[in-house]
């Protein structure tokens, strides 16, 4: 008898425990927020940005391509004095509850940048367990966060995936930009050898139109997100930005070019000569004596002519021996020239203080403190490039030469 | 070991077949022909490297085995001439 | 020497696939401009005659390859010296060819792919074909070639539909004289690719029917040189002799330009399987010889303990023979033709061919 109540008891208490999840959430009572943008408003309180994504409106397949009669991302924006403060303010506006896990995208305005620094953003990011942190961040040059956000953009229907496909492209085919996560910026920004650089994306057109639906409906877009520059950051706050070669130089120095393209001058001819760089590995490496310590980079870079706009000669290979040693040099004066800009802003955004940390502990122990103020503006850095050509494409020369010399 | 022997003397005697061409014909200098021959060696991928190491290890390995083996059979037999 | 045997028929197959191999791919005689389809022609006729050698050093020693015949004749220390640089030559030749298809598929079609992969996949079929012996071989030839012919009679058909043919390109005919000609014959095409079935003395002695050999020889010569002739004068009818001469691969221009009935057309995958048969057969020949040459010369009982090694050998070699495709062509062009083909395919043979008269007739005599 007695066993037979033990019975009934425990299926009782097993059928509490057995209900389900604690904290269960259905898909309809989530609103999913694709990126996040943070601003600073006039009272010094925190703007916080949330893209949400519209489902109905972006699965456009099922709706015969047109997608759903309303934009595919809604934006809220709340205010707080701290990160979590104005995420829960956004509960006020937003009818669904707030779902993390599936933002990629962090968008940064350079106001908040530069003057409060990003380290004390950062923070909840890292800690909250629903946000990935593998989030891109980008900072948003010249406006604000919140433009970045709101701005609808076509071929990718959800900003936030424009924002990142275009870094992944960029990063790998042209290499000025890269892409930089939460978790790599704060590790950076825990060395003490090293300087945060993050990408600079940039709304351009009027930031009011971008957020109209007919603003994809054209096919020239009035207001579009593009990448540009890099943000330069110095314990935190941004200080300078970087553009084009310096930019590509830094990506460079920090092995991150994959592909890109060089263009060096042929007989007086200005950028005669594109070479497309294939694949290429950078080393770094640190050298102390007598307490002082140098950098050397090593590029080996690989690729092929791609185009030239002078005759030259490509079958002979003391001409493409020539243009090799031409190459080094252009990519050499395109490192020194990053790193000459880098040491004005007192910036070690290379990490040649890690590298050095890593070859000579007990020499880094004692130039650490005063490394991005004293040691590094003066660091000696050698640079030694070596681009190899392979191939000139299906063509060996070109018809300029033909037509010298049929001239 | 022989087999590698073979294959390791025609590599040699082609490499520098080809260093003597660079030199006499094509008039790079001995050193920059030396380069010529290993830079494409140098920049390699992961991957790249990996199938490379591979093939390496694909010439090396029968090669060594064969010559592991002998040893133990070697060494098999002397204990055996020991024994009695 | 492995026991096996091979027909008439896939002789012939071997050598035309062996032709063609390469030659499809890179412009062919074109330093003779317009009459370069004129100079393969009399190249072949040379072709036909070295083929012609070849065949009577076979006719006196029908059962051993050239490597065991060329100690017979020279003596044994001078003989293995030439046999061994022979065995050097037909390595060298696999790892020549195997970069430039590597070469062709990189600028075409694959840029971001490392050479290196892409030499490495192709060789290790090669490697596998390699290692079934010469029969295998001989089988896949016979099946590869019915796709080679058909491919060249479709591609053919379609460039002749096409109407792209121009053939005022080809005119004028000879107008610098017979001299040009005749230059670019004794450099270059003599040598490549007719001089080159001077690998076959070693595949001879497999054949069952040995009074067939000197036929089915001198037919798939003559058949490739006809087919080589034809496609450079399209190709320079096609695309004009500027174009051509600076096109690293004519053929694939000119299939590249076929469009017929507005929906045929980037045909280049026809030019990419063509060249791929050809080049698999082109080096698996060259790998088979100098494998079995090799295993003859050093006393390896098993010659396929030597496949691995000598791939791996070709391999490395095609990667390391130049750093640039320039460089690779100059060095094919201005020196391996002349100063490394003429001994090998010319001199040699001839010498041999002498000393070998001689000796048999003390012989026959005796």
């Amino acid at each position: 008898m007695k066993r037979r109540w033990m019975f009934l008891f425990l299926m009782l208490i097993s059928l509490l425990f057995l209900s389900g999840c604690w904290s269960k959430k259905e898909l309809p009572e989530l609103a999913i927020i694709s990126a996040v943008g943070i601003d600073k408003n006039e009272e010094g309180k925190f703007v916080k940005t949330h893209q949400f994504i519209n489902p109905n409106n972006v699965a456009g397949g099922l709706q015969g391509g047109g997608g759903g009669q309303g934009p595919s991302v809604s934006v809220y924006t709340s205010t707080g004095d701290n990160i979590l403060e104005a995420h829960f303010r956004a509960s006020t506006k937003v009818s669904r509850r707030l779902y993390h896990s599936h933002a990629n995208l962090l968008v940064i305005s350079e106001e908040v940048a530069r003057e409060e620094g990003i380290q004390d953003i950062l923070d909840a990011f890292e800690r909250d367990p629903e946000i990935r942190t593998t989030m891109t961040i980008v900072i948003a040059k010249g406006r604000k966060a919140g433009d970045i956000i709101t701005s609808l953009t076509s071929i990718d229907r959800i900003p936030a995936e424009k924002v990142n496909k275009t870094l992944e492209t960029t990063e790998k085919m042209f290499g000025e930009h890269i892409k930089v996560s939460i978790q790599e910026s704060i590790s950076i920004l825990e060395s003490s050898g090293r300087e945060l650089v993050i990408t600079g994306f940039r709304q351009k057109g009027d930031s009011e139109k971008g957020k109209k639906l007919e603003n994809i409906q054209n096919s020239e877009l009035d207001a579009t997100l593009e990448a540009d520059g890099l943000a330069i950051f110095k314990e935190g706050k941004l200080i300078d930005w970087f553009h084009d070669e310096d930019a590509r130089g830094v990506v460079w120095i920090l092995d991150k070019v994959k592909e890109t393209n060089v263009n060096i001058d042929w007989e007086k001819k200005k950028d005669a000569i594109a070479y497309q760089v294939i694949r290429q590995k950078t080393k770094v490496s640190a050298d102390v004596k007598n307490g002082k310590p140098a950098i050397t980079i090593h590029v080996r870079a690989e690729g092929d002519i791609r185009e030239v706009v002078v005759p030259v000669d490509l079958t002979d290979p003391k001409v493409i021996a020539n243009i090799e040693k031409g190459l080094g040099k252009e990519i050499e004066k395109e490192l020194k020239d990053s790193i000459n800009l880098a040491q004005k802003n007192k910036s070690d955004i290379f990490g040649f203080g890690e590298t050095v940390q890593r070859s000579y502990p007990d020499a880094w122990r004692k130039m650490k403190n005063n490394w991005h103020d004293v040691t590094f503006p003066d660091l000696k850095v050698n640079v030694k490039v070596e681009a190899f050509i392979r191939r000139t494409g299906l063509r060996t020369n070109s018809y300029l030469s033909q037509m010298e010399i049929n001239r | 070991m022989k087999i590698l022997g073979i294959a390791l003397l025609i590599l040699v005697v082609l490499i520098s077949f080809s260093l003597y061409v660079d030199v006499t014909f094509l008039h790079v200098s001995l050193t920059n022909s030396i380069k010529n021959v290993l830079n494409p060696f140098i920049v390699m991928d992961s991957v790249e490297l990996f199938i490379f190491v591979l093939f390496l290890f694909f010439l090396v390995a029968p090669s060594l085995t064969s010559y592991i083996r002998k040893r133990k059979k070697g060494s098999n037999n002397e204990k055996k001439q020991q024994q009695p | 020497m492995e026991k096996a045997k091979i027909n008439a028929y896939q002789l012939f197959v071997l050598i035309v696939l062996f032709e063609l191999g390469s030659a499809l791919m890179v412009p062919l005689a074109i330093e003779a401009k317009q009459d370069a389809w004129l100079v393969i022609l009399i190249g072949m006729g040379g072709g036909l005659f070295l083929y012609l050698i070849y065949y009577s050093l076979y006719y006196y020693y029908p059962d051993i390859p050239s490597t065991e015949y060329v100690q017979k004749i020279m003596g044994t220390t001078l003989g293995r010296i030439i046999a061994f640089f022979y065995v050097v030559y037909f390595v060298y030749l696999a790892a020549r060819v195997l970069r430039n298809f590597g070469e062709m598929l990189v600028t075409f079609a694959y840029p971001e792919t490392p050479l290196f992969v892409i030499n490495a996949l192709l060789i290790v079929l090669v490697i596998y074909t390699v290692r079934k012996g010469i029969e295998v071989l001989s089988r896949t030839g016979e099946f590869l070639f019915v796709f080679m012919s058909f491919l060249l009679i479709s591609a053919s058909i379609l460039v002749v539909v096409g109407g792209i043919i121009d053939s005022n390109n080809l005119r004028p005919i000879l107008a610098d004289g017979i001299q040009p000609v005749m230059k670019t014959v004794l450099m270059h095409n003599l040598y490549f690719p007719f001089g080159e079935v001077v690998v076959f003395t070693m595949i001879l002695p497999y054949l069952n029917r040995s009074e067939k050999a000197k036929r089915t020889g001198l037919m798939a010569i003559g058949l490739c040189g006809l087919i080589l002739s034809l496609i450079t004068a399209v190709n320079i009818s096609v695309l004009g002799v500027s174009l051509v001469s600076r096109s690293q691969y004519p053929l694939l221009s000119t299939i590249q330009t076929v469009e017929v009935a507005g929906f045929l057309e980037r045909l280049d995958v026809y030019f990419v399987l063509a060249v791929v048969i050809g080049v698999f057969v082109k080096i698996a020949v060259f790998f088979y010889v100098a494998m079995e040459g090799a295993a003859n010369l050093f006393a390896v009982k098993e010659s396929a303990r030597l496949v691995v090694p000598i791939g791996v050998v070709i391999l490395i070699l095609s990667i390391a023979v130049a750093s640039n495709f320039s460089e690779f062509f100059q060095e094919e062009h201005r020196f391996v033709h002349f100063y490394v083909h003429l001994p090998f395919q010319v001199i040699i043979p001839i010498f041999l061919l002498i000393i070998a008269f001689f000796k048999n007739r003390k012989k026959s005599k005796g």
